[in-house]
């Protein structure tokens, strides 16, 4: 079995390509002495315009242009995760409706991340009277970011699109316009940006002094914390991924020399297998802090200083 | 449920024009194909994709499934706190009703202690009552008899007297009539000092 052949076998055959054609002389990295390019690596990690098939489906689809919109793989992936999460909690919500118990194993587990979610994360952080409003915002929000994470550990799915900083600074966004909007709404424009200087007892003459600043840095801490709410969601399932796709990246590396091949192959998917469970573990870790934070702050805006 | 469309509105208002005034400036400068291999690379069509997706799902979510969950859980909420008050109540009922039959209970047994003492004191009565009776009746029956003995004791000695005095006149009958007819100067005599002896 050749190089090229035990890689497609792997459906990694796209990592050499460039490399065997002599392609991006400038991105080739050298590995157990061959030539692997890593920008091949990193596609199967980001986002593209074709979605890449098992190998005895062909080589990849190429995704259309529709009205002066070229469509991504993470747009694709998008588009899916919410049918998904439309899909499973419509019925959901019908076997609700009366109030009862839901009953069957599948629609308790959906209706325990609810609940949990509810009363242990957003109650707590947003308060009772007020959280009703915010949650089936934060659902989605949590539903959303989690099936987005959960869809690059699927086969030929996809990669993330949480692991894109446009992903992810939108849903920041989306929680800064929620926090400003509601905030407006309850101590009115004024009242919310004034709101953000903690209350002191302080001289008139040092409050002239310290306000504005304290009003400043509280502002800039706002966006702060927004920035690294996307920041930390992105470099969490970028990383991840990309280990997994360099851990794998070491079997292509080593196709050539067929006893390092199959020892490396071997500690390359048990390594893989391990990461995958990691970074489970991850995805709905930054599912639950993204939306946690984002209902701590919906909840400092909700009752300020 | 429209408070909540608007809201949802205004949101995506906000993001829309958040989003035109972000595309107007050097942040979505950057070159597309190269982006889409760098994560960190701002990427306007990805943004503006996911906005898009993220907020109609928020919205048809919050109206079709998000939206009725948190009513029916608080329908539940209401259902179980009421249920629970209801327990409560019933078994604040129980207990009341169990009291009262707890004291129904003491109160029968002294109701039966007092029906037991009133039943013993009437039986004691009675029986005082049946011996007294008993006693009189033998008393009377005893005196009954003792006049009965009396009686004929009576009876029997008048009957005594009559025989004897009838024999004893039969007798004195016979000797008198022997000496009447023996001295007429004596019966004569005799008459005398019987009729004398009526007359006194």
């Amino acid at each position: 079995m050749t190089k090229r052949r035990r890689a497609a076998f792997l459906g990694l055959d796209d990592l050499f390509t460039p490399t065997l054609r002599g392609d991006y002389p400038d991105k080739q990295n050298t590995m157990s002495g061959e030539l692997v390019n890593m920008g091949e690596l990193s596609k199967h990690v980001s986002d593209g315009v074709e979605y890449h098939l098992p190998y005895i489906l062909g080589e990849s689809v190429e995704l259309p242009t529709i009205c002066g919109i070229q469509i991504t793989r993470f747009m694709v992936v998008e588009v899916a995760v919410a049918l998904l999460i439309f899909i499973l909690f419509v019925p959901l919500a019908i076997k609700m409706r009366s109030g009862k118990p839901v009953r069957g194993r599948f629609w308790n587990l959906l209706e325990s991340f609810l609940v949990f979610l509810r009363n242990e994360v957003i109650v707590p952080s947003i308060g009772k009277k007020d959280a009703d409003r915010f949650t089936p915002y934060l659902w989605t929000l949590f539903f959303f970011i989690l099936f987005c994470n959960l869809a690059g550990l699927i086969p030929w799915f996809g990669a993330s699109p949480t692991g894109a900083l446009a992903t992810t600074a939108v849903l920041a966004v989306s929680a800064f316009v929620v926090l400003v909007g509601s905030g407006m709404k309850k101590f009115g424009v004024v009242g919310f940006w004034l709101g953000q200087v903690p209350k002191m007892d302080l001289p008139f003459v040092l409050a002239i002094f310290l306000k504005p600043m304290l009003f400043v840095i509280e502002i800039v801490g706002l966006f702060i914390k927004h920035v690294v709410l996307s920041v930390r969601l992105l470099a969490n399932m970028f990383a991840g991924h990309l280990v997994l796709a360099v851990m794998l990246g070491f079997i292509a590396a080593t196709a050539d020399k067929i006893a390092l091949w199959i020892g490396v192959t071997f500690a390359s998917v048990l390594i893989s297998v391990a990461l995958n469970l990691l970074e489970l573990f991850v995805a709905f870790l930054q599912a639950y802090i993204f939306t946690f934070l984002a209902a701590i702050f919906i909840g400092m805006a909700q009752h300020q200083h | 449920m429209k408070r909540t469309q608007g809201a949802a509105a205004r949101l995506f208002v906000a993001t829309c024009a958040l989003y035109a005034v972000c595309a107007q400036t050097t942040i979505f400068a950057a070159e597309e194909s190269e982006a889409k291999l760098d994560p960190l690379a701002w990427r306007s069509d990805l943004a503006i994709w996911t906005a898009v997706v993220f907020f109609l799902l928020v919205v048809v979510l919050t109206k079709f499934a998000f939206g009725p969950i948190v009513k029916a859980l608080d329908k539940r909420e209401r259902d179980e706190l009421d249920r629970l008050a209801s327990t409560e109540k019933a078994n604040a009922d129980a207990k009341a009703l169990l009291e009262l039959y707890r004291q129904k209970i003491e109160g029968s047994e002294e109701e039966v202690r007092n029906i037991l003492g009133a039943a013993k004191a009437d039986a004691e009565r009675r029986a005082n009552q049946l011996i007294a009776e008993a006693k009189d009746a033998a008393q009377s029956e005893r005196e009954r008899a003792v006049e009965e003995i009396r009686a004929a004791s009576d009876a029997a000695l008048n009957e005594l007297a009559a025989k004897s005095a009838e024999l004893a006149a039969n007798l004195a009958g016979k000797i008198i009539q022997e000496e009447i007819d023996i001295d007429p100067s004596k019966r004569e005599r005799l008459i005398s000092n019987a009729v004398e002896s009526l007359t006194r």
